[in-house]
């Protein structure tokens, strides 16, 4: 039995003449927080690419508890159990935003199209269970008084509320997140993190995390991964990684201010 | 009174059509240049019955829808992992491929003088009918999880992707249905003007019906309905050559992409049909 | 094959490759495929043979007016159907959406002021065909080829060799930087446009030549379209070969007996499909993975 949720091993990405990702493992335990930092360019939204189907492996692989997902189409990654948001903000732009999250039910809806057509008793019920669903989701990131309203609306913080809604409704067991606490003032990051834990706890979610906040990294994390050109650079738990005199070299230049 | 019947008829024929094309173009995003092509096989395969083959008109009529949501499928499979780009390539060489079969099974269907002495059953009730139906189903398609999946797609595929969405097979199966409505407007379309040719369904009439649906607003299927009643009825009313009415298409179209891109009405819908909301959707979707 | 139907195919598909490489330059800079092209050809095959029969120029002097009009009639379509677009930035189905609806509606104007009578160009040359050692080629042909590999060459020597060249190739690349660098990225657009017009205007009062003059001569874009997929979208010298593929593959279809030029259409759709399916990078170009 494994008890790391997310394997990931000697995975490794060419585009053209940059190797984006070179020999690349990292280990996410059940109910952990990790989180993967690195500069700017350090290949690790590619790593998140790689994991969630976005882009073909050129080596290695990928595992969730123990089965191997590497290879597998995208959405087939995803009804498996990993969710994921963007680094710059995904949202439907056509539809509002408890249909943002509800698309994230549909594929788990269950009445057919012929249903559909005729208007059949079924997918009206079901569709009424999906949406209470969908209401439930934003209550606990605190949007549902924004639901009708059109994501390009809503201030950015809660655009990114509603990334991680969206993402909850797929009931992950792994969740990615993307540089979520990027463009968030302080106090929003101080929330950001609050509602992060409560989440976690509640529906015990494992999460990888990419950040450059590191009062994010620090607060949050269970173990680090450091990247640099694509390879890794240092790994351990948060103090010893800041500590490190290679990973320090690495960020120079590229202080955060905490 | 003879002259606004055939228009009634017409309109409908291009409402049962374009909702077609609203699902493929203004839900998913896709560019089908050979939609007309579809209907071409509807047209063909029940005029070809009908007149070569003594088969009752119901059963031909079925058979002729039948046949469009094959010929979508055979196309649809390989062409909805294409690019945008290359869907509509494909779909443009598929509707040559099937204009310059039809022209060369002379034996069959004619050739390029076309289908002749088919019997005019297509009536004003049926096709009034046909339309509200098509509506009822485009309708009740887009509020639920199959429209929004497909807005998802066409907005961010990507996205999409990661949220669980299998892309290719909705993609595939709104160009089934799509196909599957073209046909039947097909159907439609020969049994009324009892002759049909090849000529008629070239890429031209694809591409008028995208326009129709672009000026209502891509998102928009009441849109595109008010889009195909206006653009339909106006150069009846007014009398312009067809060569006009093309020219004023496109004028139109230019126009409301460089000044409006969201077309008459945008994603929104005409709240005038009254609909079984469940409670905490009383507002516009 | 024989060597005559290599010929005739090389001819016709360096026509192709004059559309091919309008259509290319346009997908390079703009990122969509620009179907109004289309409607440049038509336009300009009409009024080479407008100019051709009012005025009795020879085939050079038709050329190079036609050429000039088609740089005007591009740069023209540029500000009406994509300039705005621009500006808005516009997601890419509304540049497509606009293209065709300007293909349709110069199309539809031509008809308007031709009706839908045939035309055909007037003789150019007195002699009509070449010999050599027994393979002949008809004169228009030759010339066509000639001047085709010419112009192609002056293309390469214009986006290799000058400042605008390298402007054209560095939008093509990123659009943000050349900006950022400087550059009047409007210029560079309008440019291109009129290079593109003056490819169209050639490529037109070529097809003009060959298949008589109608107004839908501009639905041949179809052709530079399946060209530059083939050879690989938006890559240059793959849309030369893709098209010199095309033309030779449509000679030796239309001389087998069972097929002719009815079902031609139908053979090369399958192939397209066959490529795009199996290689849909084309023969030279790569997928452009999408950076997310």
């Amino acid at each position: 039995m494994n008890p790391s949720v997310l394997t990931v091993r000697n995975i490794s990405k060419r585009f053209g003449g940059v190797q984006a990702v070179q020999n690349f493992s990292l280990q996410l335990p059940k109910g952990g927080i990790v989180s993967m930092i690195g500069p700017n360019g350090a290949g690790k939204t590619t790593v998140f690419n790689l994991i969630s189907g976005v882009y073909p492996l050129d080596q290695g692989e990928v595992y969730l508890e123990d089965e191997k997902i590497s290879g597998l189409p995208q959405h087939i990654i995803t009804r498996k159990g990993i969710a994921r948001t963007f680094q710059n903000i995904r949202l439907f732009q056509g539809l509002t935003v408890q249909e943002n999250v509800l698309t994230a039910l549909d594929p788990f809806t269950p009445y057919s199209l012929l249903e559909t057509l005729f208007r059949l008793p079924r997918s009206a019920r079901e569709e009424k269970k999906a949406k209470e669903k969908a209401r439930e989701l934003l209550r606990m990131v605190g949007l549902e008084s924004y639901r009708d309203e059109q994501p390009s609306n809503l201030p950015y913080g809660l655009q990114r509320k509603l990334e991680i809604a969206r993402a909850l409704a797929i009931r992950p067991k792994v969740l990615l997140l993307d540089e979520p606490a990027a463009g968030l003032n302080p106090k929003e990051v101080h929330d950001f993190i609050d509602l992060i834990y409560t989440l976690h706890e509640d529906h015990s979610l494992s999460i990888l995390l990419i950040e450059h906040r590191m009062q994010v990294v620090m607060e949050m994390s269970d173990w680090v991964y450091v990247l640099n050109f694509g390879k890794l650079l240092a790994e351990g738990k948060p103090q010893d990684v800041q500590k490190d005199p290679e990973v320090i070299k690495a960020y120079i230049g590229e202080e955060e201010a905490c | 009174m003879g002259i606004s019947v055939s228009v009634l008829v017409f309109t409908c024929i291009s409402i049962i059509g374009v909702s077609g094309v609203f699902l493929i173009t203004g839900l998913a995003g896709m560019f089908s240049l050979g939609q007309a092509s579809f209907m071409a096989v509807g047209a063909y395969t029940s005029g070809v019955l009908v007149v070569r083959f003594g088969v009752p008109f119901p059963v031909a009529a079925v058979a002729g829808t039948l046949a469009g949501v094959l010929a979508g499928l055979l196309v649809g499979l390989p062409t909805v992992r294409l690019r945008r780009d290359y869907i509509a390539l494909v779909t443009f060489g598929f509707g040559e491929a099937i204009i310059a079969i039809l022209n060369n099974l002379s034996n069959i269907t004619g050739g390029a003088m076309g289908l002749v002495g088919i019997p005019p059953l297509t009536t004003l009730p049926l096709v009034l009918l046909s339309a509200f139906f098509s509506l009822f189903f485009v309708w009740n398609f887009k509020f639920s999880k199959y429209g929004r999946q497909c807005i998802a797609i066409r907005t961010d595929e990507l996205a999409a992707r990661s949220m669980g969405i299998h892309g290719d097979g909705l993609k595939l199966l709104v160009f089934i249905l799509s196909a599957g409505f073209s046909a039947y407007a097909g159907v439609l379309y020969g049994f009324y003007t009892t002759y049909v040719d090849p000529g008629l369904f070239n890429w031209t009439r694809s591409a008028e019906w995208i326009i129709m649906v672009f000026f209502g607003g891509l998102g928009s299927l009441t849109g595109a309905v008010i889009s195909a009643i206006l653009l339909g009825t106006l150069p009846e009313i007014l009398r312009f050559a067809s060569e006009w009415r093309i020219l004023l298409y496109c004028v139109i179209v230019l126009a409301i992409i460089n000044f409006r891109p969201k077309g008459l009405l945008g994603e929104r819908e005409l709240r005038i049909v009254k609909r079984k909301t469940t409670p905490e959707t009383g507002g516009a979707v | 094959m024989s060597l005559q139907q290599l010929l005739n195919g090389l001819s016709l598909g360096s026509v192709y490759s004059i559309i091919a490489v309008g259509f290319a330059l346009v997908f390079n800079i703009l990122k969509f495929s620009n179907f109004s092209h289309g409607g440049v050809l038509t336009v300009t095959a009409y009024t080479g043979f407008l100019i051709a029969t009012r005025f009795s120029f020879g085939l050079p002097l038709t050329l190079f007016f036609t050429s000039l009009a088609g740089g005007v009639l591009a740069v023209l379509i540029e500000r009406v159907a994509f300039r705005r677009l621009r500006r808005n930035k516009s997601p890419v189905i509304f540049f497509f959406v606009s293209s065709i609806t300007m293909g349709i509606l110069l199309e539809n104007l031509i008809t308007v002021a031709f009706s839908s009578n045939f035309y055909s160009y007037p003789k150019f040359f007195q002699k009509t065909i070449l010999e050599w050692k027994g393979f002949h080629m008809a004169v228009t042909d030759f010339w066509m080829l000639l001047i085709s590999l010419v112009v192609l060459g002056l293309l390469m020597g214009v986006l290799y060799r000058t400042k605008l060249g390298v402007a054209i190739r560095a939008l093509s690349m990123d659009s943000t930087t050349t900006l950022l660098m400087g550059a009047n990225v409007d210029r560079i657009v309008v440019a291109t446009f009129f290079v593109v017009g003056i490819l169209g205007g050639i490529a037109g009062v070529f097809l003009g030549i060959n298949y008589t003059l109608y107004p839908q001569l501009g639905q041949l874009i179809v052709k530079g379209f399946i060209a530059s997929v083939i050879g690989g979208l938006g890559n240059l010298s793959g849309a030369v070969v893709g098209a010199l593929l095309l033309g030779i593959l449509e000679v030796i279809l239309t001389g087998i007996e069972g097929i002719g030029s009815g079902l031609a259409p139908v053979v090369i759709f399958f192939i397209t499909l066959v490529f795009l399916i199996l290689r849909p990078q084309g023969i030279a170009g790569k997928i452009i993975q999408e950076k997310v």
